[in-house]
């Protein structure tokens, strides 16, 4: 146990109780502890009835995001030898509903994430387990930055057109579309575009850009969605120009 | 946060890709602009100042082609303008209906792009 | 009962944090562009009219107190040439013909392109009034 000690704000809301309210905890400061051991140490020895989420403790599951002194990020990468001396206020994720303390409600992301057919679709099926795809270094490379979202959920807090507009569709959702659209062994873009196209798919977006800021995995769901804009307009004059075209 | 909802395919991109080629126009010509037209000129400085007497810059614009391009520049930067305006007041959650902010600010641009080209034709 | 606590971000979002402040403050350059846009565009019409009333106008936009906002539309009219320029490269496709394209090269090119145009109409303009 070391000596110093550091103050965390930790939000604490339960739905049958009244509004929101901000609880302090003194926890021990250690060099290597990260916000997330910080709650672990509450939750263990203070107070057991703090509720959060996490789980791999390594940047890896995307269960832990949540909002450290205002800022959306994964509480098992912020160390707290960054925020020193403190108080660090950590509160949940901003733009989700809030379940209880700092747990939030994702089912609206999942439901996102489901409206854009995030797998690879083909039209040749085929049921052999064999059947290979090959696919060149080259053609990975156009996609890869896009697949290597966590669904962490930091963008989505992150993004103010998200906290005006419901239905939009979102950051990681327009990325993950983004990062099929350019496999070279999809064939389900048209699909997708049908649904990324409209006002709550990309075009709700400013640029704001701060979804790409706060990424963990610098997946850069703000370039993903000024690079699908782009298709999107030069698509939207195609069909201007061609309109006998058939659509399927 | 909730589902997403199926309204079609938008016609933003009409708008959208106006707007960026605005922006690329605006990022280019705009300082410059600025600074020949409002800046030099102010300060004195004698080759500006004379640009901008009268014969000056009806000498400035005196070529059809160089018209045509001030023109389409401008009518591209209302455009950029404007738009970013629209998604400004928008994402700042003005409490108007949508289509009435559109209304006003593509009214707006086009409004500048038709006067300046009437301008440059009346010169 | 409260239900599910709403945490959305309301309009002052871009009051919240410096990096939300400086993309408002880009949203906000078309103001002034538009402002700069629409004096060039009455200069242009006054200079299709006689010339005591061009330079009225002329002098009006010279005017010391006219000359500080140009100066401020100045700095936000850059302020727009600088972000619009840093986030292209994310903007545009990763690749070209299988081959990835620095992000430094693509700003780079572009502030060349910056001030060759600037060069360009500067010059243009001083050697119209000088002959
Ligand atoms: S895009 Fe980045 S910030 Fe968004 S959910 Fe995926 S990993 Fe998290
Ligand atoms: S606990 Fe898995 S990402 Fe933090």
């Amino acid at each position: 146990m070391s000596d110093t000690t550091v103050q965390l704000e930790v939000f604490r809301y339960r739905p049958d109780n009244d509004g929101p309210t901000f609880q302090s905890y003194e926890v021990p400061y250690h060099d290597d502890w990260v916000v997330l051991d910080a709650l672990n140490y509450v939750k263990n020895y203070i107070d057991g009835s703090l509720s959060f989420r996490w789980s791999c403790r390594m940047g890896v599951c995307g269960s832990c995001g949540m909002q450290v002194n205002g800022e959306p990020a994964l509480t098992c990468a912020v160390f707290l030898r960054d925020h020193m001396p403190g108080p660090i206020r950590v509160e949940p994720l901003v733009n989700f509903p809030v379940e209880r303390d700092l747990v939030v409600d994702s089912n609206g992301f999942m439901e996102k994430l489901d409206h854009v057919k995030p797998y690879l679709v083909r039209e040749d099926e085929t049921d052999d387990l064999d059947a290979e795809y090959l696919q060149t270094p080259i053609q990975l490379d156009r996609y890869k930055q896009f697949s290597m979202c966590i669904n962490c959920m930091l963008c989505y807090a992150a993004c103010p057109v998200i906290g005006r507009v419901d239905e939009f569709i979102g950051p990681a959702a327009l990325a993950l579309a983004q990062r099929y659209n350019l496999d070279s062994r999809d064939q389900g873009k048209q699909m997708r575009q049908d649904v990324i196209f409209q006002n709550e798919g990309i075009w709700e977006c400013t640029f704001v850009g701060e979804c790409s800021e706060v990424c963990p995995k610098h997946v850069d769901p703000a370039g993903a969605i000024q690079q699908a804009k782009l298709e999107g307009a030069y698509d939207y004059y195609k069909r201007l120009l061609t309109p006998w075209a058939r659509r399927s | 946060m909730g589902r997403c909802n199926v309204s079609g395919r938008s016609h933003e991109p009409l708008f959208w890709s106006l707007f960026v080629a605005g922006s690329v126009l605006a990022a280019l010509f705009v300082p410059a602009l600025i600074l020949v037209s409002s800046v030099f000129g102010a300060f004195g400085w004698r080759w500006f100042a004379d640009a901008f007497t009268y014969d000056g810059i009806r000498d400035l614009l005196q070529h059809a082609i160089v018209r045509l391009a001030i023109g389409a520049v401008i009518a591209l930067i209302a455009v950029h303008a404007c738009h970013r305006l629209r998604h400004l007041a928008i994402d700042l959650h003005a409490p108007l209906p949508g289509g009435l902010i559109a209304l006003v600010a593509y009214g707006g641009a086009a409004a500048v792009a038709a006067l300046t080209a009437v301008f440059l034709a009346l010169i | 009962m409260n239900r599910p606590l709403d945490r959305r971000l309301g309009w002052t979002w871009w009051t919240l944090k410096g990096s939300y402040f400086r993309i408002f403050l880009r949203e906000a350059t078309s103001a002034f562009i538009l402002a700069e846009i629409v004096f060039f565009m009455l200069l242009i019409h006054k200079a299709g009219q006689d010339a005591e009333s061009y330079l009225a106008y002329r002098d009006f936009l010279w005017h010391p107190l006219m000359v500080v906002f140009h100066l401020v539309a100045l700095a936000f009219a850059l302020w727009h040439t600088i972000t619009f320029f840093l986030i292209a490269p994310s903007a545009l496709p990763s690749q070209v013909a299988g081959r990835r394209i620095p992000a430094a090269f693509i700003i780079g090119q572009q502030f060349a392109g910056l001030a060759a145009v600037s060069l360009l109409v500067i010059l243009w303009v001083a050697w119209v009034g000088a002959t």
